[in-house]
């Protein structure tokens, strides 16, 4: 087994920290967290450092973009800067400073974890092939990078919304995810309160993927709740 | 209709009504003069040839004859044949004509002219009347008709100029009347636009600079305010972000199955969820004493008394935390007319950022003493020996969501409303809460509050 990745976490709100340390270990990384400036530039040059998550607000003199400056001067670590600022012009200074992804507050895990497999993907060019590149669920043969399904070797198309939906409860099998937890997925923020047309986009995604499309065996639906994926046998 | 066009019309209105009046009576008296002038002139004129005639009919006892005696008489006249005089006409009392004096070779065409009817008078009876027909009487009457013609034409031209003069001069008048107001009305249509930063200029010194004052400053607090919930709701977004974002990550990880759903994986939820709760009460509250909404129960209450219980109560923590804290006073007594619940907040919040600040060992202090300005007003210091206030951040400390470096790296729950509530609690009491610090020895909160 390769060495396991070594994450930095650096944000001044230790709530936040230990919740990033707590998914990102379970995620199967190895997190260290600080809480300014100093301390990130100093665990950059001591630890052998994978990835920096880096919040854009630090107080004592030394904020997220500085920071970012600095590591830049002394590793080519990948950063994901961690930002409550939506501000594109933010994000392009933020890009320009050597940062490799930005993730805007309030984030998902699951967001940032995705984001953290891609930039880990770029980065680590030639190194080992992330766990995440190829979902095989049954019949079914998932690659989310390259955006496509196929279905007992036969290629399936899919509409964005669809592929999302598919990839998100594929991801996670047995997971329950209600209405709006998948809209917010698969149509963004904007179509937060059109949460039933999401069951448009199952009925759709059922007669691309199901062999009995009224009988579903991936995309099942949890009566009152929400769909999940269901574990094949 | 525009007020210019208002404006314009009434002056232009007025200026033509007050010639028109002027240019009309000055026509009547004049016409009326001209005429009584001529009128004299023709009676006059005739009644100088009926004088002739009467002194004939005096002489001669009738009138036979008369008609050689009058040429005669009109020759000899210092007009000679040279004279205007073309006939005279005598008629009887009863209509009948008596004789017909012509004078010149042609008769008068009695379509031209009318003849001057004179009485004539015998011992102050009118025994005939005679009609005297004058070239020159009559081109005094066509002298007269020509006259007021030209004196109607030149009121006429008179009022055409000053309509022109006026509509010309109102215009120009009213547009310089209207111009500070279309100045403003710009600046109200800019500020409707949503451009807060508007300032009308105008240059006069009068009810429209005023209104133009007025119109800025109203802007400008306008912009204050749009400035202020823009900040508030920013400053709210952003204290929203982490607490969903770690209840977002704390439910995603339960429900990914990284955790199981103890105990021990809900309670970041919980402790978040009361924070967001912290939040919107303190807000709210904040939000009703800043529009003044909050209702105080106000009592009369003694300080001295009042302080000295309050102090008890923060010396178990203050003790846990090993520092000392006290009260002194130097009045016997002072009454204030306060709500006590709110008071107790405005301490309650300086003491617990005193204790949140001060070392071990360190000590906070509370001090009752008179306050020498203004008048009529008590202070209470609350001193500590913690770490102070950085000069640059003394100025912000009492802005709503505002921490200082130490409160932000601290973590110590704060969410920077506390004393911005303190403040607005103090105010609505009449009172003023202001601060002096020295980074690394200390600072001391002073509330002033007006004696009862």
């Amino acid at each position: 087994m390769p060495e396991r990745t070594r994450i930095l976490v650096v944000d001044d709100e230790s709530r936040v920290r230990s919740m990033i340390h707590q998914y990102l270990t379970a995620e199967g990384y190895d997190v260290t967290t600080v809480g300014t400036g100093h301390e990130a530039l100093e665990a950059v040059r001591r630890d052998d450092v994978q990835l920096v998550i880096l919040d854009w607000m630090l107080p004592g003199g030394l904020n997220g973009l500085e920071v970012c400056r600095e590591i830049r001067k002394i590793s080519s670590v990948a950063v994901i800067m961690l930002t409550a600022k939506t501000e594109e012009t933010d994000m392009i200074v933020g890009l320009e400073m050597g940062a490799d992804d930005y993730v805007t507050k309030p984030f998902r895990m699951r967001e940032l974890t995705a984001r953290i497999r891609t930039v880990l993907r770029r980065t680590q060019q030639g190194g080992e092939a992330s766990p995440a590149n190829v979902l095989t669920r049954g019949s079914l043969v998932i690659e989310p990078d390259k955006f496509t399904v196929r279905k007992d070797g036969e290629d399936v198309i899919l509409t964005p919304a669809e592929f999302k939906i598919l990839v998100t409860l594929a991801t996670r099998p047995g997971v329950v995810f209600s209405r709006l937890q998948l809209s917010e997925v698969a149509l963004g923020d904007d179509y937060i309160h059109y949460e039933r047309s999401i069951d448009t986009h199952i009925s759709h995604l059922r007669k691309k993927i199901e062999s009995n499309p009224s009988q579903p065996e991936y995309i099942q639906t949890v009566y009152g709740i929400g769909y999940r994926f269901g574990v094949p046998v | 209709m525009s007020v210019r066009l208002k404006i314009w019309i009434a002056m232009a209105g007025l200026i033509l009504w007050m010639s028109g009046c002027y240019l009309v009576i000055s026509h009547i008296f004049t016409e009326s003069q001209f005429r009584h002038f001529t009128t004299e002139a023709r009676i006059q004129s005739a009644t100088r040839w009926a004088t002739v005639i009467e002194r004939y009919y005096e002489e001669h006892g009738s009138f036979t004859g008369v008609e050689p005696a009058v040429k005669n008489a009109v020759i000899q006249s210092p007009y000679g044949t040279g004279t205007s005089l073309e006939e005279i006409t005598l008629i009887s009392p009863n209509g009948s004509q008596i004789a017909k004096i012509a004078l010149s070779p042609t008769p008068p065409d009695p379509d031209d002219t009318t003849g001057v009817p004179v009485p004539i008078m015998v011992n102050g009876k009118k025994i005939a009347s005679a009609i005297v027909y004058d070239r020159v009487i009559e081109g005094l009457e066509l002298l007269q008709e020509t006259t007021l013609q030209s004196v109607a034409n030149a009121t006429l031209v008179g009022l055409l100029l000053t309509a022109v003069i006026s509509l010309i001069a109102g215009g120009w008048l009213s547009r310089l009347i209207t111009k500070p107001l279309r100045n403003i009305m710009g600046g109200i249509r800019q500020i409707a636009r949503g451009d807060l930063n508007t300032q009308v200029r105008v240059r006069s010194r009068d009810e429209f600079s005023r209104l133009a004052d007025a119109l800025n400053d109203m802007s400008m607090k306008l912009a204050q305010a749009v400035q202020t919930r823009r900040r508030l709701v920013a400053d709210v977004a952003h204290e929203l972000r982490t607490p969903i974002t770690i209840i977002q990550g704390q439910l995603d990880l339960i429900q990914d199955g990284l955790q199981p759903a103890e105990p021990s994986s809900l309670l970041p939820i919980q402790d978040e969820v009361l924070r967001l709760r912290t939040l919107i009460d303190e807000l709210h509250q904040l939000a009703l004493a800043e529009s003044h909404q909050l209702k105080l129960h106000m009592t009369r209450m003694e300080l001295v008394e009042w302080l000295s219980q309050l102090v008890e109560k923060f010396k178990p923590e203050a003790l846990l935390r090993g520092i000392d804290i006290g009260f002194t006073t130097e009045v016997e007594s002072a009454y204030v007319s306060a709500d006590s619940h709110r008071l107790t907040q405005v301490f309650a919040n300086l003491i617990s950022n005193a204790l949140r600040y001060t070392p071990e060992q360190g000590a906070i202090h509370l001090t009752l003493r008179e306050n020498p300005e203004p008048q009529k007003t008590v202070a209470i210091d609350v001193t500590d020996t913690g770490t102070g206030i950085p000069k640059e951040q003394v100025d912000h400390i009492f802005d709503r969501f505002y921490r200082t470096e130490e409160a932000r790296s601290r973590e110590s729950g704060g969410l920077g409303l506390g004393l911005a509530i303190a403040k607005e609690l103090a105010e609505l009491h009449g009172g003023k809460i202001s601060v002096a610090s020295e980074p690394g020895r200390g600072s001391t909160f002073t509330i002033t509050l007006p004696l009862k």
